[in-house]
């Protein structure tokens, strides 16, 4: 291969077709690689001397309020830290002009936090007894300003991962829609979305029990175990999962096993914010096996077509899924 | 060349890593384009690079105080490790699968990248267009640059030493960091 060439396709000059020729060069020994890689390299260092800088003003600022984004959260808890006593002083002299004998404390507890995060949002929570939530797309929490002395309760509406301060003395216990997950110190995942026909417990360490709304029967996880609760035949099973991938979210992870396309569609949505419509009877029994990490949604939609028999459409901000 | 500036200067070096928002200014004037340059010949989506640079410096602006005399080699590693990371994803995905041009130029990319001696060639030649960047300055205009930002004196301190008023030891300050900003035709082009 010439160097003229090379330059040329380094250059981004070349046409389709010597591009596949020069590709194909390239691939073709560890030499020819090297030999593109210093080639390259001279090419680069060679012009850092000749550019233009114009909009570095425009960058520097995007870059100053990135830098600042941290300080920003901490503003807003600072704001949050000052009118929430205002607010409790409100309630409490509003009482009072009520004429009810209401004492502050018992206010204080009637103060309840409420966070909440939007499609393809993710937050992290510390809660008041040193506890961290993180709270997935599309869910929210609510917690007490302060614990009570004998319980520690939340309610979640969504998936939240828990990682909860040992305390014997108070039990941690979050309340979905139909259950209860009642631990005394540990992490775990709950994976309880309104819309989900089911409700997943997942243990990572520690002990914890997933007690039915109307059995009051508790069921014991050991780490690693999965409860199950189907809304349906409102029954819990218990299986063996690898926990790592449960909580794979958290990294921005998409995990699917043998996952039914419904569940998995539900699950795209909260990340993409993207409304799916499965067009194809077939599609509704299909099950999805595979991992996204941190794909843009592009690229996932790509990577099912690729490797399923399902084909997508884009119509009206809508994905519509068929099976090819 | 005579080089009278260095980017290693120890007090520059102290005033990014104490958190001087001014001196980082600087440093990020200096390297910005360059870095992005760097990127994006790897990369070829053009926002995904900025993206990348942009990560860069918020990366050295949390970890400034680990930086040592060897700035551009650290800005240099950083750019470079974060698109590897970047390719290195976008390679994984569909390369089992798909054989189509934009895919074995990410997999020879991040070869390219990869390899040490490339890194060496770019890596000192962006050291050195950094040092001319700041000595092509005129000679009165560089030195009062030279006095404030790498050497960390006050304008009044500067215009005493170089018997100049104190405005226009302003000037020549505006003059230099515009000068920063706006870029060098003067270097040879290689090819």
């Amino acid at each position: 291969m010439q160097e003229k060439e090379l330059i040329k396709y380094i250059k981004g000059e070349a046409n389709p077709e010597e591009v596949k020729e020069i590709l194909k060069w390239i691939r073709e020994n560890k030499e020819h690689q090297k030999r593109y890689a210093i080639l390259k390299a001279k090419y680069v260092a060679s012009n850092l001397g000749c550019l233009d800088h114009e909009d570095v003003d425009l960058s520097y600022k995007k870059f100053s309020s990135k830098r600042n984004k941290r300080k920003s959260v901490w503003y807003q808890t600072a704001v949050a830290a000052v009118l929430l006593p205002l607010l409790i002083w409100q309630s409490y002299t509003y009482f009072q002009n009520d004429g009810l004998i209401v004492n502050q404390d018992k206010i204080s507890t009637v103060v309840v936090k409420n966070i909440a995060t939007n499609y393809g949002g993710q937050k992290t929570i510390n809660l008041p007894d040193g506890s961290t939530v993180i709270l997935n797309s599309g869910s929210s929490i609510s917690y007490p300003e302060n614990f009570t002395d004998t319980l520690r309760q939340v309610t979640l509406k969504g998936e939240a991962y828990f990682d909860i301060e040992r305390d014997v003395t108070k039990p941690f216990i979050v309340q979905t829609d139909h259950l209860k997950v009642r631990v005394l110190g540990t992490s775990f995942n709950v994976k309880s979305y309104p819309k989900d026909d089911k409700i997943e417990t997942t243990l990572v360490s520690g002990k914890v029990e997933v007690i039915q709304e109307e059995t009051e029967a508790p069921v014991v996880l050991t780490p690693s175990q999965r409860a199950t609760f189907h809304k349906e035949e409102s029954d819990i099973k218990v299986d063996q999962v690898d926990s790592d991938k449960i909580v794979a979210w958290k990294q921005g992870k998409l995990v699917f096993d043998k996952t039914p396309l419904k569940q998995v569609v539900q699950d795209l949505k909260r990340k993409y914010d993207v409304e799916f419509v499965i067009e194809s009877d077939s599609l509704l029994h299909y099950r999805y096996t595979g991992e996204f990490d941190n794909l843009s949604l592009e690229d996932v939609l790509e990577l099912i077509k690729l490797s399923s028999s399902i084909d997508y459409k884009r119509k009206n901000n809508k994905i519509m899924l068929n099976s090819e | 060349m005579e080089r009278e500036i260095h980017i290693r200067n120890s007090y520059f070096i102290k005033s990014i890593n104490e958190g001087n928002k001014e001196a980082f200014k600087v440093l990020f004037e200096l390297y910005y384009g360059k870095l992005l340059f760097v990127a994006s010949s790897y990369i070829s989506n053009k926002e995904d690079a900025e993206e990348i640079v942009q990560d860069v410096f918020v990366k050295a602006w949390k970890k400034r105080k680990n930086i040592s005399s060897n700035i551009n080699g650290y800005l240099f590693k950083i750019t470079k490790n974060k698109c590897l990371d970047y390719l290195r994803s976008k390679k994984g995905k569909l390369s089992a699968l798909a054989n189509n041009a934009s895919q074995i130029e990410t997999f020879i990319n991040h070869q390219a990248l990869s390899d040490l001696d490339s890194n060496t060639i770019i890596e000192k030649e962006l050291e050195l267009q950094i040092q001319a960047g700041i000595d092509l300055l005129p000679e009165k205009c560089k030195k009062v640059f030279v006095k404030s930002r790498i050497e960390g004196l006050k304008n009044k301190q500067i215009s005493e030493e170089l018997e100049i008023s104190i405005k226009t030891v302003e000037n020549h300050m505006s003059k230099a960091l515009k000068h920063m900003r706006l870029h060098l035709r003067e270097f040879l082009s290689f090819f």
